[in-house]
C-alpha cells in the first residue's frame, strides 16, 4: 500500500516537471514538433541567461519600471515585436532616446533566426506565458518587416 | 529480540556535541575594519587609525548637495554605476533594491549610488532612474558631480574599480562592489553586488553593524 502511494507521488512529481506542462499550445503539438519545442526551450533558456537575465532577471520579473517584466506581459502576444526588439533593441543611440528611460535595451545583431526563435519560444512559454512554438521561418519574415512596427 | 536502548549519558553527550558545533559555526558579532591602518605613537602606547572615507560633495537626484554630513550617525551602502549601463548595473540595482526594501523603515540606514558617467547622468537623468525604481530620495541618493572627484572617491576611499574604457559595454568599467560604511566613515565590508548570496551576507552584517555604538 505504501509502495502504491509512493509511486503515485513519484509519477505526479515527474508529470509536474515535464517541460511545458500546463501549456495549452504545447498539448496540441505532434510528436516531432514536441521534440523541437523541448529543444528550443532548453536552448532558449541558455540564450536567455546569456543575453537577458542581467536586466530582465532570472524569472523574467524585470526591475520595477526600469526594466519591463516579461511575466504575463501583453507584448508576449506579439512575437513579431519581440523579434525586432531582440534584434535592434529599443534605441540605436542613447543620445537619441525614444522614451525618457535612460536604460535602453541593446540590440543583438549577431543572433541568428534560429537563436531568436529559440529565445522567443522560451520567453513566450515561461512564467505564465503560453504561446507555443516559434519557427525560425516566422522570425525571418518578422525581421524583414521591423520598420513597419515603429 | 533486540531492544533499542538510549542511555542517558549518550543523549547528553550528543547534545553537548551539537551545542559545540553550534558554537564553532556561530556568526561573528563584530565586523573587521578594512583598508590600510595607520599606527601612531602616543604617550599611552600605539594608536590605530583606520582607513576612512574622505570628504566629498556631490549632487543627488533632487539637486540636493550631498556630503559626509548627510551620513553622520548612520550606516550606509555605497556603490558605483551608470544609468545607461547595459551590463551588470541592472543586477546590482535589483540587488540594492532588496537592501532598500529590507531597511526601508530604518532611518539609520542610507544608500549612496555614484554615477561614473556624470557627463550623461545629470540630475534629470538620475531623477528619472530613481523614479522608475520608485525609491525615496531621503533613503537612496543617486549622486553626480565632478568626474575626477567621483573616480578618486571610488579608487581611494571605497577601493572600487571605476574608469572609462571604450572597449567595455557602455564605455565604462566598474566592479559592481557594494561597500558597507559605519557611523564613523570606516569600511566594514565589501561585497559583490551582482551575487544575491553576498548581498544576503551584507544585510546580515548591516544588522550586526547597527548594534555598534
Amino acid at each position: 500500500m505504501r509502495f502504491f502511494f509512493c509511486s503515485l507521488a513519484i509519477i505526479g512529481l515527474v508529470m509536474n516537471c515535464t517541460p511545458g506542462s500546463g501549456n495549452k499550445a504545447y498539448e496540441k503539438l505532434d510528436h516531432t514538433t514536441q521534440i523541437i519545442f523541448d529543444k528550443y526551450m532548453i536552448q532558449g533558456k541558455e540564450l536567455y541567461q546569456q543575453h537577458c537575465t542581467n536586466c530582465h532577471q532570472s524569472f523574467g520579473e524585470g526591475v520595477r519600471r526600469l526594466v519591463p517584466s516579461l511575466v504575463q506581459n501583453i507584448s508576449i502576444d506579439q512575437p513579431a515585436v519581440m523579434a525586432c526588439l531582440i534584434k535592434t533593441g529599443t534605441s540605436t543611440s542613447r543620445r537619441a532616446p525614444r522614451d525618457n528611460n535612460p536604460l535602453k535595451m541593446p540590440g543583438n545583431q549577431k543572433l541568428t533566426y534560429l537563436e531568436i526563435a529559440e529565445l522567443i519560444t522560451y520567453i513566450s512559454n515561461s512564467w505564465g506565458n503560453e504561446y507555443g512554438l516559434i519557427q525560425p521561418t516566422s522570425v525571418e519574415k518578422w525581421l524583414n518587416n521591423c520598420s513597419g512596427l515603429d | 529480540m533486540f531492544k533499542i536502548v538510549f542511555p542517558t549519558h549518550l543523549i547528553l553527550l550528543s547534545l553537548l556535541a551539537v551545542s559545540l558545533v553550534n558554537c564553532t559555526t556561530h556568526e561573528p558579532n563584530t565586523l573587521p575594519f578594512l583598508g590600510r591602518h595607520k599606527y601612531t605613537q602616543t604617550p599611552s602606547g600605539i594608536d590605530t587609525v583606520y582607513h576612512s572615507i574622505s570628504e566629498f560633495a556631490f549632487t543627488d537626484q533632487d539637486s540636493s548637495k550631498i556630503t559626509n554630513a548627510n551620513f553622520d550617525g548612520k550606516i550606509y551602502v555605497a556603490d558605483f554605476f551608470f544609468t545607461t549601463c547595459p551590463s551588470i548595473c541592472p543586477i546590482t540595482t535589483a540587488q540594492m533594491l532588496r537592501i532598500y526594501t529590507r531597511f526601508k523603515n530604518d532611518t539609520n540606514v542610507l544608500i549612496l549610488s555614484h554615477t561614473i558617467d556624470p557627463e550623461y547622468d545629470q540630475v534629470p537623468v538620475l531623477k528619472e532612474y530613481a523614479d522608475r525604481l520608485d525609491v525615496s530620495s531621503d533613503k537612496w541618493h543617486f549622486v553626480t558631480g565632478n568626474k575626477d572627484s567621483i573616480y578618486n572617491m571610488a579608487q581611494n576611499s571605497y577601493y572600487a574599480r571605476a574608469g572609462e574604457d571604450p572597449g567595455a559595454p557602455g564605455g565604462f568599467v566598474h566592479s559592481g562592489a557594494f561597500a558597507l560604511i559605519d557611523r564613523h566613515r570606516h569600511i566594514r565590508g565589501i561585497y559583490d553586488g551582482t551575487k544575491p548570496k553576498e548581498v544576503d551576507k551584507l544585510m546580515k552584517d548591516m544588522v550586526i553593524l547597527m548594534k555598534e555604538k
